[in-house]
């Protein structure tokens, strides 16, 4: 297997408190991982760091052998958990400012994504409720054939029906050839959507294994095994 | 399909594919959905569908032809194996659901058989009342 993302000794410190803690990973080539902790265990930091968002770090980050940077951010596609758009732009805006932008960039697949997902052209950005957002957010970068995805959180502030639509989006999008890494503390959602699972906790790895594994060795979901782990993490 | 989050998810794809042919829903010979199609459509990951393929294949219960798909096998022997395989899995959950309970093997044997006397008469009389 071929390694898409790889970090050595990954360390972010924010004034004095350390966001990342001596992280090294590891990510494959047509896999979807789950990388899942707490608020706060540095899950946004880390995916900021691969989007090439931080500048200044100790370790390294590398990304199909390259530093983050103009050139990796051309594979990359980052769902950052804000809203990254410019307030004066409406729907029609975003889209294109994606097709400027990248050249990997299906204009068509977007528009039948936002289409599914009952969002208009001519609706303004700034005007759209958190749901709302949250979709176009997602028509959008997956409308991208990227090879690696950096989702983050993207779950926040949908519901039910539109989180189903979602997961097949994201299995439609995935192949082979790409990536995609679900930053997220709703495990329950991705249970069936994860090949593999890496525990963050406190700006460390502290488990890592495959969805099956844990099913078929411990008879657990993902979330009891998660909830059981991080009791344990809290009390030593 | 619904699925149980505690055992791995492609035991249980391969467990209901399995059904399926037994209980004739899936024919011999009828092509499979492709794995693209068949993890969009249950929203599960595609490397999941991908091993169900594999291992069916294994078990030769289904057969890929390149370029063409995934098929069911027409081999009898094969789905009368499964038809076997799926009877035994019955018969020992009725087994060790009746020994939880605290009934002997030979109490077992005779409450089996006095079930299915007294249910063979209903049976008859409804296919009298059928035919």
């Amino acid at each position: 297997m071929s390694v898409i993302l790889k970090t050595n000794n990954l360390i972010k410190y924010y004034d004095e408190k350390k966001a990342l803690d001596g992280i090294s990973i590891e990510f494959e080539i047509g896999k979807i991982y789950g990388f899942l902790g707490p608020n706060g265990s540095g899950k946004t930091t880390f995916l900021r760091a691969c989007a090439a968002l931080i500048k200044k770090h100790e370790g390294e980050v590398l990304i199909d052998g390259l530093k983050p940077g103009e050139k990796t951010k051309a594979i990359v596609a980052y769902l950052p958990d804000y809203n990254y758009f410019f307030d004066w732009m409406k729907v029609k805006d975003a889209l294109s400012f994606f097709d400027d932008f990248f050249e990997d960039f299906d204009r068509e697949k977007s528009e039948k994504l936002l289409a599914d997902m009952e969002l208009e052209h001519e609706e303004k950005i700034s005007k759209l409720s958190k749901g709302m957002l949250a979709r176009m957010k997602l028509a959008i970068i997956l409308g991208r054939k990227a090879k690696l995805y950096l989702l983050d959180e993207p779950f926040d502030g949908i519901d039910g029906v539109t989180r189903e639509k979602i997961i097949k989006t994201m299995i439609s999008t995935f192949s082979k050839e790409s990536t995609i890494i679900v930053a997220t503390h709703h495990i329950t959602y991705v249970e069936k959507l994860l090949d593999s699972v890496k525990f963050l906790y406190k700006g460390k790895i502290i488990d890592e294994f495959d969805a099956e594994d844990i099913r078929r060795d411990k008879g657990m979901t993902i979330n009891e095994y998660y909830l059981e782990e991080f009791r344990d993490a809290e009390t030593d | 399909m619904k699925y149980n989050d505690r055992e791995p998810i492609y035991l249980q794809i391969m467990n209901d594919i399995k059904y399926q042919i037994v209980l004739g829903n899936l024919k011999a010979d009828e092509r499979l959905l492709s794995i693209k199609e068949q993890s969009e459509c249950m929203g599960v990951n595609p490397n999941t569908i991908a091993r169900v393929y594999t291992e069916l294949e294994r078990e030769r219960i289904v057969h890929k032809e390149k370029g063409l798909g995934t098929f069911v096998t027409s081999d009898e022997n094969v789905i009368t194996q499964l038809k076997h395989e799926i009877a035994e899995e019955n018969i020992k959950r009725f087994v060790d659901r009746m020994r939880k309970i605290g009934i002997s093997k030979t109490d077992m044997k005779a409450l089996l058989v006095e079930y299915l006397n007294r249910t063979k008469k209903v049976d008859e009389q409804n296919e009298y009342r059928e035919g």
